[in-house]
């Protein structure tokens, strides 16, 4: 069975002498070669002319700095008892979604710096910023043989049976997607001492205090546009931190500030000159009109084909219609009295809440009062598309290591 | 692309004995008139000589009875009520046919919208698209029914004039064989068959030409008008290669269905009626351009290339980003517009097709809107986490 081999190299490859070289590769957690590759590959991703073009692979490259991998180090030994030594799995099969290309890296440098080699399948389909990270990478394997030797970046088509076979062969598997290729995946059988990691669909959500922005001065207003802005269209809306909701908390007033806010957001829209396909645009109006049938709408913005906001009276048919898919910039709003009457209306689906204008206190009673009843993060907004070792409730570099204790617990 | 009529696979349910395709040839004459007041307007648009209507008068005729359409539909449709309370609410005091509010073509597959009881619902057209896409419902009663058929005679009388004529098919008999499963190319095959008799099914099931089936229709039907009907890619495909040479210069073919296919072999639409004319003599050809959403919107080919609505029709074309109407010349998305949708909200629709409208009242040839089609719009491609590429159509 015949692979496309996308790193190292470029050719075809039988899947069966990839898994052989990947065979026994265990490093321990944090070597020193491989944190000198994901150093090497922060610099690159920094300064290369090609991918200073794309925020999300300057944010990557920011990410994955040595300020950052040292703190990650600091935080994983700290965390790890006495009595454990942690080592790494050994193989780790990764099927990251088909579109996000920079989401890829994290999952595979996480799972990298625990010390295992790696398996990563993308779609046959590249963007620009996909094939501008597998060139970075391939001249960076040149200089980091050891790395080269442990990992491979694959594509193929639909054959199943290659998904088995590194099924088979692996010690943890990783699947990012919908909630179809999730249980697709999970139908394949995997490994039995293997660790199953699956992120299916989620749903994400922004708050902003009215009151507060009410009173913030012009520019400060259009920089919360322009941090809503970050939120909504990085990945054309398209990611499960990408908010599709939009709450106004305050008293009588969230309509004045949803009127000042959304032709200031829009005004981003058009500076940052984000764009969507006529195929996208026509989808937008087709979502709003459904949304006219299925939920409480008072009222529908249009901004051109830049932004459609679609405005709540109600949750009602909500929780059916949060399971559509829709993005490039269309979000429903809805106005409540206080972060606490969102709560009802949470689900475990829900993965983000990106605010803006609460207190610590009011969202730590945010976070009790929802006692995992959904939304696995609350971040300032601005802030969602940040990746986060910890990711929709696991801790990714713990899932990718193995604990052997030394002693027992007495 | 141009879209095959009905769009995609189309599945006809019927309900009725009456609406069972019935291989004996229909007397047309027979048909009861629809409607017991004469005077009604959709009557008069499909009586009267069709492209001879000046835009102008077209669109008072239309603007009016569209409001009529709209408020029926509002009143018997609720899904259609809700619509309207937040998009259009103020619809009734519209003074331009742009004005009027549309319904994107999609809200036929998430959505079972129609304005009769199910009682009253005699056959649901149905339509799907490639694997994994939703299905189209439209729901019609007898009336919606038997106007579409008397729509559809006016259309062909245009090109086809009032006798019936000996009918070469292109495609196989199989394609009728169960008629509660009619795919898209058997139910426009099967509309068709009211323009003709004798009908002879051209190809056998592995789409290979009968060809002494064609030599005998030929022989016996050959020197006098006669209909040739297929779908374009069968018809270039499967039926040329096997008359190539013999004298088809008394034919008149009427074909419809994307050009995709043809395009992908640089074939349009001038190449087409070229090769056709040279390879057999056949040179009365037209195209026409429909779906399923908006049934009884035949855009017949006029003398000029473009495609030409009906008396009772209209086309508009938007911008797909502001979805503001744009002049004649301007490509952007084709809008339909029609007075025979009576039993479900399909009267005034936004396709997901590009075209342009090149001429409207044309000096010397037919009047309205002459309307080039310029293919699908493509699927939404978003980036994401999801695997679903393409939003939008629910599955």
């Amino acid at each position: 069975m015949n692979v496309n081999l996308l790193l190292p190299g470029g050719n075809v490859q039988n899947i069966a002498r990839i898994l052989e070289a990947l065979e026994d590769a265990r490093r321990p957690p944090f070597a020193d070669e491989t944190k000198a590759f994901i150093a090497a590959l922060s610099s690159v991703l920094l300064k290369d002319a090609g991918a200073k073009r794309f925020p999300e692979i300057q944010a990557l490259g920011f990410w994955i700095r040595p300020a950052m991998i040292e703190r990650l180090e600091r935080d994983f030994r700290a965390a790890t008892p006495q009595r454990v030594v942690r080592a790494a799995r050994g193989l780790v099969f990764h099927l990251p979604p088909a579109n996000v290309d920079t989401l890829f890296v994290y999952s595979w440098l996480l799972s990298l710096l625990a010390g295992n080699s790696n398996i990563i399948r993308l779609s046959s389909r590249r963007s620009v910023q996909g094939g501008l990270l597998l060139g970075i990478l391939n001249r960076l394997f040149v200089d980091h043989p050891a790395i080269a030797g442990t990992n491979a970046i694959i594509s193929y088509g639909h054959e199943d049976a290659i998904t088995a076979a590194i099924s088979r062969n692996c010690d943890a598997r990783v699947v990012w997607g919908g909630d179809r290729t999730v249980a697709h995946i999970r139908a394949i059988t995997l490994a039995p001492h293997a660790a199953d990691l699956a992120f299916a669909d989620r749903f994400s959500i922004a708050a902003i205090n009215a009151t507060h922005f009410l009173s913030l001065d012009d520019a400060e207003r259009y920089a919360v546009a322009e941090a809503a802005f970050n939120d909504i269209y990085w990945f054309d809306q398209m990611a499960c931190a990408s908010p599709r909701l939009l709450v106004w908390i305050g008293e009588d007033n969230q309509a004045k500030a949803a009127d000042c806010f959304w032709p200031l957001l829009d005004r981003v829209v058009r500076h940052k000159g984000y764009e969507v396909e006529p195929g996208t645009a026509l989808s937008k109006t087709g979502l709003s009109y459904r949304a006219a049938i299925d939920l409480e709408v008072s009222g529908i913005r249009c901004f051109d084909g830049r932004l459609s906001v679609i405005t709540l009276d109600s949750f009602e048919g909500f929780d059916a219609f949060r399971t559509e898919t829709f993005g490039g910039g269309v979000i429903c709003e809805i106005g409540l009295s206080a972060l606490s009457a969102l709560v009802p209306h949470v689900s475990c689906r829900d993965q983000t809440l990106a605010q803006f204008g609460f207190t610590s206190d009011v969202l730590r009673d945010f976070a009790l009062t929802l006692n995992g009843r959904g939304l696995d993060r609350i971040v300032p907004l601005g802030r969602s598309l940040d990746f986060d070792p910890v990711w929709d409730g696991d801790d990714l570099l713990f899932r990718f290591t193995r604990a052997v204790t030394l002693n027992p617990l007495v | 692309m141009i879209p095959d009529y009905p769009l995609g696979a189309c599945r006809v349910e019927t309900r009725h004995a009456g609406l069972k395709p019935d291989l004996q040839p229909i007397d047309l004459a027979s048909i009861a008139p629809m409607n017991e007041q004469s005077g009604s307007m959709l009557d008069d648009m499909i009586d009267s000589v069709q492209y001879s209507l000046p835009q102008s008068d077209k669109e008072r005729i239309l603007l009016e009875n569209l409001k009529m359409l709209t408020a029926r539909h509002t009143s018997r449709c609720p899904e259609y009520q809700r619509i309207i309370k937040v998009m259009a609410p103020g619809y009734a005091v519209a003074d331009r046919l742009e004005d009027l509010p549309y319904l994107p073509v999609a809200l036929f597959k998430s959505h079972y919208l129609k304005s009769v009881p199910d009682q009253r619902v005699h056959t649901i057209l149905t339509s799907s698209g490639t694997t994994g896409q939703a299905v189209s419902r439209i729901a019609v009663d007898t009336d919606t029914a038997r106007y579409q058929s008397k729509a559809l005679t006016a259309i062909m009388k245009t090109v086809l004039g009032k006798r019936r004529l000996p009918m070469l098919i292109a495609d196989n008999r199989e394609l009728l064989r169960d008629p509660t499963m009619l795919s898209a190319r058997g139910a426009g095959v099967l509309g068709m068959m009211l323009f003709g008799h004798q009908h002879t099914f051209a190809l056998h099931r592995n789409m290979s030409a009968d060809r002494e089936a064609l030599i005998a229709f030929l022989a016996r039907f050959g020197r006098e008008p006669f209909l040739v009907f297929g779908f374009t890619f069968m018809v270039w495909k499967y039926l040329l290669p096997a008359v190539r040479g013999l004298d088809l210069s008394n034919g008149i073919l009427i074909h419809s269905g994307g050009w995709k296919k043809l395009a992908d072999e640089s074939v349009t639409n001038d190449v087409f009626k070229a090769t056709w004319k040279k390879e057999t003599g056949l040179k009365h050809i037209r195209n026409f351009y429909g779906m399923v959403e908006q049934i009884g919107s035949v855009f017949l080919e006029g003398g000029d290339g473009l495609l030409y609505p009906p008396n009772f029709a209209d086309v508009i074309i938007r911008d797909p980003y502001t979805l503001k109407p744009l002049p004649p010349g301007k490509a952007g998305i084709i809008q339909l517009l029609s007075l025979l949708p009576h039993s479900y909200p399909g009267h005034n629709i936004l396709t997901e097709d590009m075209g342009v409208v090149e001429y409207k009242d044309r000096e010397d040839g037919w009047r309205g809107k002459g309307l080039r089609v310029l293919g699908r719009v493509a699927q939404a491609e978003l980036r994401g986490c999801g695997d679903v590429h393409a939003f939008g159509i629910p599955s």
